[in-house]
């Protein structure tokens, strides 16, 4: 295969990779992002959808809180079309101290963030669900944020400006010379070719894994995994972001996005990124939390759940950290050159979703000054492909979109409001036979049905359209049951159970996919 | 009015048991909060398919697979009632005009809408062509604007299934898209073209447009929605026309075929006399010295208390919400809160990482007495009146062993010779 050269290589296709590739981009480097899975597969698809406001860090992590409300008003302007402005709203439940109130009012006032007390009666009026003996209840400019959307519209961007995308390209190695990194060796995991690319300046942007990364330079940093757990119910049962109001703890926020709310979330220090599992008593613990917030929670049913690793850099060893929790939100530039002697080389981890841009924008500032020209960061004033407009998405963003098209065009998912052409269009963009990745794409699949009908369907059309191979499209709809099982037995119980057992009567006792021809159940990369 | 049998619940199991009663002049009266399983699954009746091996002859593996599952279902109804059951189905389905085909002997092999090869028993006449055993030529037929149905990959996993195979015999599959004359719309719902191949104008046209492009000794499948209220006459109008064996090959739910047979089965309870109260759901019972006295039902403006000398549950499983479950991990039978079998210990995992392994919780269900009464561990029936059928009775994995519509149908048999006091 063909090698490649770029001024700037970007290595991790989540956040913040793909805000640094933009970054790059949109100041004029060619630059070149590789991913060694799907975009926004590691910690950036897996969180709840939080825009933070900073409430959230106000009293413990003002740095962080400063950081996330600069960002939240950055991120309006430029990246409205991924953003539902659903507002948010610090409650003080029963099981709350009223006294912390005054210690998040001082907060959010110290580090700039807009907030308002309203009575509880306004809050419940608001927001009827809610716990009716809350004592107090405190509005902020908390939003919900598509990161499947956002990112896939930065990559759209950094391909506009001549950058390169390059999902399932895992690093092999990084090229060394003396001192001074160059480029690496990536390899398709799809195919198994290796290419070079070699690069004026490599950036470090892999997250949990930067540690794996920066060792192949021969360094060592250390980012610890702190795991969460996010459960998504089948009904917004709030409209605005609810917090506690009481310190960062477990399944302390519930958050509207699309047509599901998602409580998150938990804190565990886990040792590999790659490998944990979600725990029944964690998802109790969820729906225990969330009847305080909104009673009669547990009724509702639990659609999916999920869990993310978050990036915490530590200068201290790990041995050292009690508690992932008390590990700072902000995020961090290691910088080689000046500190490891590693020359062209950055490490930017941690950090939040919120923060991503800035976060990019301050390592490519840095990248400018060791490459030495001077270019300034546009990305706080251009916005995003899509959010030119400045228009805020709303829930039924895409039932408008697709009654537009109600008489022409076959719907294929109705959970998620999926036509046929978009289906058609996605696979004849995209590079991929995996199901799942037009799953993140689309939403294909996500909705109550748990893809019970939309599945067989998409891979008939993929393989009408695109795969023309039975055992590759067999192969894809095997590899899609055996990743949204993984996604529910967690929370097969009530009306998910009866749904997964209607999908079992479709997928194997109707369509046998059990008994298909051999090597058909072959995993997809 | 006392009823002699309330049956809750109309899948085919409650079906069966009503229509074999009430043609036998017992009053039965069925109750159910909406129409079951027949609307979502194909309707073949599967007895034994997989075990995990495939089965070809299931009557002559089914000693022995009771051998090894002694619980099951199979094992309650026995196996004398299940033959009566089949004997019975046959002659039924023929009389109502929308026949079945086929023996416990012998099991089919027939293309699923996907393209495997899937064993059944029992099929719809108009399914029989179908057949895979011994190969063959197929043309398999979709519409370009029917989302729930891919000719193409249908007809390329059967080529592959086949090319597995040991026998010599040789099968090729290949696919035909058509535009169905006159329905035009973007997304065509399954039962209108149903509705539309019961008209004569219709067929003509599809046959007109096709039968130049058949190639000859093919034999012909298309999506089960050919006819709704006529099925047969459609079905042999259709290959009267076509100079070619046609056959049906179920889709996605809504299942036409199990509409058919549903509504053939509903009109013949009515005929004989029996009470359908389908739309509200059973909220409670009322008991006493052991017996059911009431059924109560939820109706739109008040509750509807109902009366018989037995009841038979057949308010189905899991899917259909006869057992349910809880956030919290507790399991019911919501009527009559029954005792239930089969349910993992609490530090045992219920569901399996792997999607296709065998999940120990689809074991979980009634355990019932030979006059398929539900029992508790101890064996007693705590309800004496009550009996269960259908896919709610525990020890039994319908999709694994391809057993679905066979338990509904041989438990819903015997319970109708026990409480018509027939010999088994």
């Amino acid at each position: 295969m063909d090698n490649l050269t770029a001024e700037i290589l970007v290595i991790g296709g989540g956040s913040t990779g793909l805000g640094v590739a933009r970054d790059a981009a949109l100041r004029g480097f060619r630059t070149i992002l590789v991913e060694k899975s799907d975009l926004a597969t590691g910690t950036t698809g897996r969180f709840h959808g939080l825009l933070h406001s900073g409430g959230r860090y106000a009293v413990k992590d003002p740095v962080s809180a400063k950081e996330c409300i600069e960002e939240n008003r950055v991120l309006r302007r430029t990246a409205a079309d991924c953003i539902e402005d659903t507002g948010g709203l610090f409650v003080c439940t029963p099981w709350d101290d009223p006294a912390y109130g005054d210690e998040f009012l001082k907060g959010c006032r110290a580090c700039g963030i807009p907030v308002e007390e309203i009575s509880p009666a306004e809050a419940l009026r608001r927001e009827p669900h809610l716990h009716p003996k809350l004592s107090r209840a405190f509005v902020v400019p908390d939003a919900s944020i598509d990161s499947f959307k956002t990112l896939s519209a930065n990559a759209r961007d950094v391909e506009a400006h001549g950058g390169k995308v390059l999902p399932y390209h895992r690093v092999l190695r990084l090229l060394l010379e003396g001192q001074k990194v160059t480029g690496a060796v990536v390899q398709d995991v799809r195919s198994g070719e290796e290419r070079t690319i070699r690069a004026d300046f490599t950036v470090n942007a892999s997250g949990a894994w930067a540690g794996q990364i920066a060792a192949m330079a021969g360094l060592e940093v250390t980012v610890l995994a702190g795991k969460g757990i996010m459960v998504a119910m089948n009904h917004r049962l709030v409209q605005m972001v609810v917090n506690r109001c009481k310190r960062p703890a477990d399944g302390d926020i519930i958050v509207p996005i699309h047509t599901v709310c998602v409580i998150g979330t938990t804190d565990v220090r886990v040792p590999d990124p790659d490998e944990y599992e979600i725990e029944p008593h964690e998802v109790q613990q969820m729906l225990d939390e969330g009847e305080k917030l909104v009673p009669g929670f547990r009724q509702a049913r639990a659609l999916r759940v999920w869990g993310g690793v978050r990036p915490l850099y530590q200068a201290q060893k790990p041995s050292e950290v009690k508690d992932t929790r008390d590990v700072s939100r902000t995020y961090t530039l290691l910088d080689h050159p000046a500190h490891d002697g590693v020359q062209n080389f950055l490490t930017i981890t941690g950090g939040k979703f919120t923060t991503y841009r800035q976060m990019a924008e301050v390592t490519m500032n840095s990248v400018c000054h060791y490459l030495g020209t001077e270019r300034p960061c546009t990305t706080a004033t251009s916005p995003l492909p899509d959010s030119e407009t400045g228009r805020y998405y709303w829930l039924s963003s895409r039932l408008a979109k697709r009654e537009a098209n109600l008489h022409t065009d076959q719907a294929v998912c109705e959970c998620e409001l999926i036509s046929r052409r978009r289906l058609e269009e996605a696979f004849a963009q995209r590079d991929s036979t995996n199901l799942d990745d037009f799953r993140r794409q689309l939403r294909l699949g996500m909705g109550p049905c748990q893809g019970g009908f939309c599945m067989y369907r998409a891979t008939g059309i993929l393989h009408a359209n695109k795969a023309h191979s039975a055992p590759v499209a067999d192969a894809a709809i095997c590899n899609f049951l055996q990743e949204r099982w993984k996604g529910v037995v967690p929370l097969l119980w009530g009306d998910q159970l009866r749904q997964s057992r209607l999908d079992e009567w479709i997928f194997q006792g109707l369509l046998d996919v059990a008994h298909l021809p051999p090597a058909s159940q072959d995993k997809v990369p | 009015m006392k009823y002699d049998v309330v049956i809750v619940g109309v899948g085919l199991a409650g079906l069966t048991a009503g229509l074999r009663l009430a043609q036998a002049g017992k009053r039965v009266l069925l109750l159910a909060k909406g129409v079951g399983g027949t609307h979502l699954g194909g309707s073949a009746i599967d007895v034994l398919g997989y075990r995990p091996e495939r089965v070809e002859h299931p009557l002559a593996e089914l000693p022995d697979f009771l051998a090894a599952h002694q619980q099951h279902p199979y094992a309650r109804a026995g196996l004398p009632a299940l033959r009566a059951a089949a004997d019975w189905f046959l002659k039924l389905t023929e009389q109502l005009g929308y026949p079945f085909t086929g023996s416990l002997e012998d099991n089919y092999l027939l293309p699923t809408a996907i393209g495997t090869a899937k064993p059944s028993a029992l099929v719809p006449q108009s399914m029989a062509a179908g057949d895979l055993r011994g190969g063959g030529q197929f043309a398999i037929v979709g519409f370009r604007n029917l989302k729930d149905f891919f000719p193409a990959l249908l007809a390329d996993n059967l080529s592959r299934a086949h090319a597995g195979q040991s026998d010599q015999a040789t099968l090729t599959a290949r696919a035909e898209l058509l535009d169905p004359p006159g329905l035009t719309e973007p997304d065509l719902p399954p039962l209108d073209l149903a509705r539309a191949f019961d008209r004569a104008d219709f067929r003509a046209a599809i046959a007109a447009e096709l039968r130049p492009r058949l190639k000859p000794g093919e034999r012909v499948g298309f999506p089960a929605m050919l006819g709704l209220r006529e099925p047969l006459a459609a079905w042999q109008d259709l290959q009267a026309r076509l100079g070619a064996p046609v056959f049906e090959i179920p889709g996605l739910p809504p299942s036409v075929p199990g509409i058919r047979l549903y509504e053939r089965l509903k009109n013949a309870l009515s005929a004989a006399g029996a009470r359908l109260q389908i739309g509200f759901p059973v909220t409670e019972a009322s008991l006493a010295g052991g017996q059911c006295q009431e059924l109560v039902t939820s109706g739109a403006s008040r509750p509807y208390r109902w009366s018989g000398e037995r009841v038979v549950l057949a308010t189905g499983g899991i899917a259909s919400g006869g057992i349910q479950t809880e956030s919290d991990g507790a399991v019911r039978e919501p009527i009559f809160n029954l005792p239930l079998a089969g349910v993992p210990a609490d530090d045992t995992p219920r569901f399996r990482p792997a999607y296709f392994d065998s999940h120990p919780f689809s074991q979980v269900g009634l355990e019932v007495d030979g006059c398929l009464r539900p029992v508790d561990a101890a064996g007693r029936a705590p309800i004496a009146n009550v009996h269960a059928i259908g896919a709610m009775l525990a020890h039994a994995e319908p999709w694994r062993e391809g057993s679905g519509n066979g338990i509904s149908l041989a438990t819903g048999y015997r319970v109708s010779q026990v409480l018509l006091e027939e010999k088994p």
